[in-house]
């Protein structure tokens, strides 16, 4: 019987029943793409490229970020005093407006963005006349550059982005993450709400059958489900349209988001179920907001 | 009954042919005022219902007048216990109702039919899903369930009607499905607040006469109305509420015991 209530509660007013699926599905694939973003960027982060250490073919390389208030002169002296190691072949100085071109090339109008004005530091690309380095020599050497006065940090290659690179995506990480908490929240209110709704659009119903005698399970059981109903198919609605979604846009996402040669991939299979799950959780709270109206006597005749 | 087990005595020791007893009921309303010299003064107070006594006995029907305003619902909610007396007692099928707790209360509404105006039918379910609802209150199998339902709708001639939709239905057959959920649970008392309230006449009599062959089976019938065409013709004992105060007469009552009405209306007894 609290089945059938409930699903022709919900068939009875189809406007009703459909827009609120529509608003909980939207809410929760704004809430998947943001997920889809945090994996893609945390998946570009830990990904590593071709070995430069000993053993490889090409010869190793060290990026090595300066502090920008050095000047030319410091810059040079710097890199004097580098190239009197014999094992350096080359070392080219990149200015900070350089960087920035570099990057823009590589991640397009979103690292412009990211970066709002603010200057890279000058960068210096060390390349070793050995094709092969011990791999002691080398972390001795990367320990020698870092305690050098004016070097701010040094990348050996071992992440697949340049600091500046991994700067830009942080960012972008970190603000996806507080909306990731925010956009949580607002579905979970969302739902919540939506359900308190139901609850009063058959106010008179619930009403009534407290005065005939329904226990407070037998009134909340049909909210209960409905907001099941509206939290498990908003989530499976909103992943097939994620999935849909990426497939159609998933070349021009890729191209603008992530750099060359990656592409946007679909939410894993964890964070499938954890949005589930938050659907789930959100209409279990939109019901359980309802309680105090569920539980309180009955007011009218 | 389940909820003589709370109240030790209470349904047992009671007097078996009093369904409902209330003893010099007051239910005041206060009332919030917007005007600044009315709350210096104090707050306003509404009496709604002032030293109400009455006693309903077992098949008594009866039926509850009174202009708009006069607290007829006011007085259904106290038998009921949807309401809390300012003072006296009421005891309500053998229960002295404000000595329960909500819980016990709402299981004592499980045994009382209740007929609303606007027949307060579940639109979701329908006619016999209707009047199946208060017996899964009562937990009842899914046969015995059935054979009730059957039982009553051919009762009340609606059985053709049983698997329709309630939005289908005239306002006469819609009230006629309302005391099919009202009888069901084989109720002692029915309390029906302005059941012809949207009937048509012919409709609000073929409503009127129904409940009355209950008298028959030993059900007691309350039903508040300000229809005095339907008191007239029907008669049965007639309470006249004005102004919140109830003038009883109980012939073969000590008078002593009940207050001395300053109005009386009843009819052609019962």
């Amino acid at each position: 019987m609290i089945m059938k209530m409930t699903f022709r509660h919900l068939v009875n007013r189809p406007v009703s029943t459909l827009l609120t699926l529509f608003a909980v599905t939207l809410a929760l694939a704004m809430l998947g793409s943001f997920w889809t973003l945090k994996e893609n960027f945390d998946r570009v982060k830990v990904r590593r490229p071709a070995p430069t250490q000993a053993g490889s073919a090409a010869a190793p390389a060290f990026t090595v970020s300066l502090d920008p208030k050095l000047g030319a002169e410091e810059v040079e002296t710097l890199k004097r005093k580098l190239l009197e190691d014999k094992r350096i072949e080359k070392i080219e100085v990149i200015s900070s407006e350089e960087a920035v071109k570099t990057l823009e090339q590589e991640y397009g109008e979103a690292a412009t963005r990211a970066f709002s004005g603010e200057s890279l530091p000058v960068q210096m690309r060390l390349q070793f006349s050995e094709t092969t380095l011990s791999r002691g020599d080398f972390q001795t050497f990367k320990n020698h550059l870092r305690s050098l006065s004016g070097v701010l940090e040094v990348d050996d290659g071992s992440t697949f982005l340049r600091p500046e690179a991994l700067n830009v995506s942080e960012r972008v990480f970190n603000w996806a993450s507080v909306l990731l908490v925010a956009v949580f929240l607002v579905v979970a209110l969302l739902v919540s709400h939506l359900i308190r709704l139901a609850f009063e659009s058959s106010r008179q119903e619930i009403e009534t059958m407290k005065v005939l005698g329904a226990s407070k399970t037998w009134i909340f059981l049909p909210l209960l489900l409905e907001g099941l109903i509206f939290g498990v198919g908003g989530a499976v609605l909103a992943l097939i349209g994620m999935n849909v979604g990426l497939r159609i846009f998933v070349a021009r996402l890729s191209g603008f988001l992530l750099p060359r040669g990656f592409e946007i991939t679909e939410l894993s299979l964890g964070a499938t179920w954890q949005l589930a799950l938050l659907g789930i959780a959100s209409s279990v709270l939109g019901a359980v907001m309802t309680w105090p109206l569920v539980s309180r006597p009955p007011k009218e005749v | 009954m389940a909820y003589s087990k709370h109240v030790k005595g209470a349904a047992d020791g009671a007097d078996k042919t009093t369904v409902v007893e209330l003893k010099d009921v007051d239910r005041d309303f206060i009332i919030d005022s917007d005007s600044p010299k009315q709350n210096q003064a104090g707050p306003l107070k509404l009496h709604a219902l002032s030293h109400v006594t009455l006693r309903l006995r077992e098949s008594e029907f009866v039926f509850l007048t009174g202009p708009s305003g006069s607290g007829k619902t006011t007085l259904l909610r106290l038998v009921l216990g949807l309401d809390r007396p300012t003072s006296g007692q009421i005891e309500t099928l053998g229960v002295p109702m404000f000595k329960l707790s909500e819980s016990q209360r709402r299981d004592l509404r499980r045994q009382i039919g209740i007929i609303f105006q606007d027949h307060r039918l579940m639109p979701s379910l329908t006619v016999a899903e209707n009047v199946e609802l208060p017996l899964h209150f009562l937990k009842l199998s899914a046969r015995e369930r059935r054979a009730r339902v059957s039982e009553i709708l051919e009762t009340v001639q609606l059985r053709e009607f049983s698997g329709g939709r309630i939005q289908s239905l005239s306002a006469g057959e819609k009230q006629r499905v309302a005391i099919a959920r009202a009888l069901v649970i084989n109720p002692r008392l029915i309390i029906a607040d302005e059941p012809t309230g949207n009937l048509d006449p012919m409709s609000a009599r073929s409503l009127i006469r129904m409940l009355r062959e209950l008298k028959g089976h030993g059900t007691t019938v309350l039903i508040a109305t300000h229809d005095m065409g339907l008191v007239r013709d029907f008669g049965g004992r007639v309470l006249e509420l004005i102004g919140g105060q109830l003038p009883v007469l109980e012939p073969n009552r000590n008078s002593k015991a009940y207050k001395i009405p300053r109005f009386i209306t009843h009819g052609a007894g019962v």
